[in-house]
C-alpha cells in the first residue's frame, strides 16, 4: 500500500501525461505568444491551455488573438485546396489530426470570443464546418441576421466546396434564426434558388435539400423538373446507378406538400 | 447468458488492449440509409501503423481507438454529401468537405463530436 501511495506521489510531482494529448506545461502569459507561434504544436499547446481555463481566467486580447488564428488557419486551408484544385484538403496535407487541430481553434474561438466583435463572428462564419453541426446551428440561432452577410459573401467563393457550406448554411440560418427580417429570408431565397442551376453538382444537391425546409408549393415544378432530368449520376459499388439529386427532389416536394398539409 | 458474458469479457479486453475488432455502432446504420454498398477504405489501426502514416501527430486518431471509418466517396461532391448525410443520421462526428475532400468520408462515433462536426 506504501509503494502504491509512493507511486502515485512520484506520478503527481512529475507530472501525468495521457498519450496522444497534447501537453499543457505553460502558464497563462505565455499563452497569447505561443498562439501567434509559427510552429503548429505550440499553437496546440496553447489551445489546450485555454480549453481548461475559466473564462475569468482567460488573458485580455485571447478573443482577437483567436479569432486571428482562425482566420489564418483557414486561409491555410483554403490555399491547401487551390493548390491542389480540391483534391487534397488540410488532413491529406498536415495529416489527420490537424483537422482535428483546426476544430480546437474553431471550438475555443466559440467559447471566449467576445460575439459582438464583427472580426470574431466573421472568423467563425467564414470558418470550415458542417452547417448541420451543433455549432452552426448554434451561431445560426443566435447570430443569424449578422452573419447573413458573411455567408452570402462565402456562397460567392472561387472554391466549389466553401459554397456548398454557404449555401447549406443559408439553409441552417433561415430554420434556425427566429429574428430573421422577410427581407433577410428572401435574399436567402433567392441565393438557393440560383444555387439550382449551378454548374456543380454538390451544390445543386444541397440546394435542394435547402429548399425541401424553406420551399413552398410554388416552388415543387421546379423540383419535378429537376427530378427528371438533373443529369448528375453517380455510378456506386454494385454497378447500379444513382441519381442522387433527383431523389432529392423527389424527397423535397414530399416534404414541402407535407407541410401545406399541416 | 454464456455468450452475453463472454461477448461482454471479449469487449472488456479489446478496450483494455485499445482494440475493437468490430465495425463501430453506426456504421451498419449508415449503409442501410445510404441504400448501397460503402466502399471502406480505413476503419481500425494499429498503433505501429497510425504510428508510420503521423509519428508527430497534434492528437489520437480516432481510427486507433477503433471508432472510426473512412469510406470512398469517389472523387464526387453528391457522394460525399450523401454518404455525410446518412452517417449523421446515424450520430456520427463527420469530417467537413473541406479538410477532407470529396475523396473519402471520415466518420466515427467518439459521443462528443469536434466542433463544427
Amino acid at each position: 500500500m506504501q509503494k502504491l501511495l509512493l507511486s502515485l506521489t512520484l506520478i503527481t510531482l512529475l507530472g501525468w501525461s495521457v498519450p496522444g494529448q497534447v501537453q499543457s506545461t505553460q502558464t497563462s502569459p505565455n499563452v497569447l505568444s505561443e498562439l501567434r507561434s509559427a510552429d503548429v504544436h505550440d499553437r496546440a499547446a496553447a489551445i489546450e491551455v485555454l480549453s481548461s481555463m475559466p473564462a475569468e481566467a482567460v488573458p485580455e486580447g485571447t478573443s482577437r488573438a483567436l479569432a486571428d488564428l482562425l482566420v489564418q488557419e483557414t486561409q491555410l486551408l483554403e490555399s491547401v485546396l487551390r493548390k491542389s484544385n480540391g483534391t487534397v484538403g488540410l488532413s491529406g496535407q498536415y495529416g489527420e489530426s490537424y483537422s482535428e487541430y483546426y476544430s480546437e481553434v474553431l471550438g475555443s474561438l466559440e467559447r471566449l470570443g467576445d460575439k459582438r466583435d464583427q472580426r470574431v463572428l466573421e472568423a467563425l462564419a467564414k470558418a470550415s464546418y458542417n452547417a448541420d453541426s451543433s455549432f452552426a446551428v448554434k451561431i445560426a440561432t443566435d447570430y443569424g441576421e449578422n452573419i447573413l452577410p458573411m455567408v452570402i459573401d462565402l456562397s460567392q467563393s472561387d472554391l466549389r466546396y466553401r459554397r456548398m457550406q454557404a449555401i447549406e448554411m443559408l439553409g441552417t440560418i433561415v430554420s434556425n434564426c427566429t429574428a430573421l427580417l422577410p427581407s433577410s429570408a428572401n435574399r436567402i431565397r433567392a441565393a438557393v434558388l440560383e444555387a439550382l442551376s449551378d454548374q456543380a453538382n454538390g451544390i445543386r444537391l444541397v440546394a435542394v435539400q435547402v429548399l425541401s425546409r424553406v420551399g413552398t408549393e410554388a416552388d415543387i415544378p421546379l423540383l419535378e423538373k429537376i427530378a427528371k432530368t438533373d443529369p448528375d449520376i453517380s455510378k456506386m459499388p454494385d454497378g447500379k446507378n444513382r441519381y442522387f439529386i433527383r431523389e432529392a427532389a423527389l424527397e423535397a416536394i414530399t416534404k414541402i406538400r407535407q407541410q401545406s398539409a399541416k | 447468458m454464456v455468450v452475453v458474458v463472454f461477448r461482454n469479457l471479449l469487449r472488456f479486453l479489446q478496450r483494455r488492449h485499445g482494440e475493437r475488432i468490430y465495425p463501430p455502432a453506426g456504421a451498419d446504420g449508415t449503409r442501410t440509409n445510404y441504400g448501397s454498398p460503402l466502399t471502406t477504405t480505413a476503419a481500425y489501426r494499429c498503433p505501429d501503423k497510425q504510428n508510420d502514416i503521423n509519428s508527430r501527430a497534434l492528437y489520437d486518431s480516432r481510427h486507433h481507438h477503433g471508432d472510426a471509418m473512412d469510406w470512398s466517396s469517389s472523387s464526387s461532391d453528391t457522394i460525399w454529401t450523401s454518404i455525410k448525410n446518412a452517417a449523421k443520421y446515424n450520430y456520427a462526428c463527420v469530417e467537413p468537405l473541406a479538410q477532407s475532400t470529396n475523396d473519402h468520408v471520415h466518420a466515427d462515433w467518439r459521443g462528443i463530436c469536434p466542433t463544427g462536426w
